[in-house]
């Protein structure tokens, strides 16, 4: 349970009843493998979803069975806090490694936001998310193929730091290249291709797996990578 | 299946060391034309082209499968 509320903390401090009532809310936790839908799209939403463990994503199917990716959801991202007002789903959810997730009812969603300051940090997360969303866009839109790996790269350092996943360089990124490509615009031959051209650059390698950023401030400055949009406090 | 897609640009040599899963050839292919093209589309936006550049496809068993240049996957008018 510690991720969600260490998430949620960083957008708002939380009393100790709030976290008691999270912690009793969020006990419906369910292992799902990897690669597996939690919710696809077309179906009408009848849980709010919360990611304990493991990575997952939103994404979209187009023509021809290609993928885009339009986030990945970390231990502590909620999917989504009203998500059950929706008729049906605009896109799918699912997990990219094995995933423990919290399956929360409408009137468990209730009960939480009935406390303001969880209610708070619910509606900051979901704005942080929609700022990931602009900053994405924009990525796709007007960087170039090194910059957007670099960007996502300084943006997952970020995000698994505050709930105290991350290296003190780098991180474990159990993404394939393939994955990483449909989130970038990107064809992992591509992707592939920028990774070498940035460990050569003296900023960042990935080797079995891991992350290792040589020089972050240079990583962020290449990237225009500003950290503000994550909206985390200290 | 898992092929592993190496890519070649002027005497360098981007090694595919994750690979990738294809049910057959032809996905590989497709696959290859659209690696191709999306490098290609990169450069051009960086202000240049390079035709000779090639990817070399190979299987889990180390068997080349494919070399696809540059220049054949795409269709060229006006030179």
């Amino acid at each position: 349970m510690d991720p969600i509320i260490d998430k949620l903390q960083t957008l708002g401090e939380l009393p100790a009843a709030d976290k008691l009532l999270l912690k009793t809310v969020l006990s419906d936790v369910r292992s799902v493998a990897a690669r597996k839908d939690i919710l696809r799209e077309g179906d009408k939403p009848t849980n709010v979803h919360l990611v304990v463990s493991g990575w997952c994503c939103r994404y979209n199917i187009v023509a021809e069975g290609a993928r885009q990716i339009t986030a990945f959801l970390l231990p502590g991202d909620v999917c989504n806090t009203r998500i059950t007002l929706l008729r049906q789903m605009d896109h799918g959810v699912g997990t990219l490694t094995p995933a423990k997730i919290a399956y929360i009812a409408p009137s468990e969603m209730d009960e939480l936001l009935a406390r303001p300051l969880i209610a708070r940090a619910l509606w900051m997360a979901g704005l942080v998310d929609e700022s990931a969303l602009r900053a994405w866009t924009v990525s796709l839109g007007k960087r170039d193929a090194s910059e957007r790996v670099a960007h996502l790269i300084c943006e997952l350092f970020v995000r698994l730091g505050t709930i105290g996943s991350a290296l003190a360089n780098g991180f474990d990124l159990p993404l394939t290249q393939e994955q990483m490509g449909d989130a970038l615009g990107l064809t992992p031959v591509h992707v592939n291709r920028v990774v070498r051209h940035l460990r050569e650059a003296g900023l960042m390698s990935i080797r079995n797996r891991t992350v290792e950023i040589a020089d972050f401030p240079k990583l962020q400055k290449m990237a225009s990578f500003d950290p503000g949009y994550l909206q985390t406090i200290g | 299946m898992r092929y592993f897609f190496n890519l070649h640009e002027c005497g360098q040599i981007t090694f595919d060391e994750d690979g990738v899963d294809h049910t057959d050839i032809g996905s590989v292919r497709r696959s290859a034309i659209r690696a191709a093209r999306d490098i290609m589309a990169a450069e051009v936006r960086a202000g240049q082209l390079c035709l000779s550049c090639h990817i070399e496809v190979f299987d889990a068993a180390g068997h080349q499968v494919l070399k696809l240049p540059f220049k054949d996957a795409i269709g060229m008018t006006g030179l």
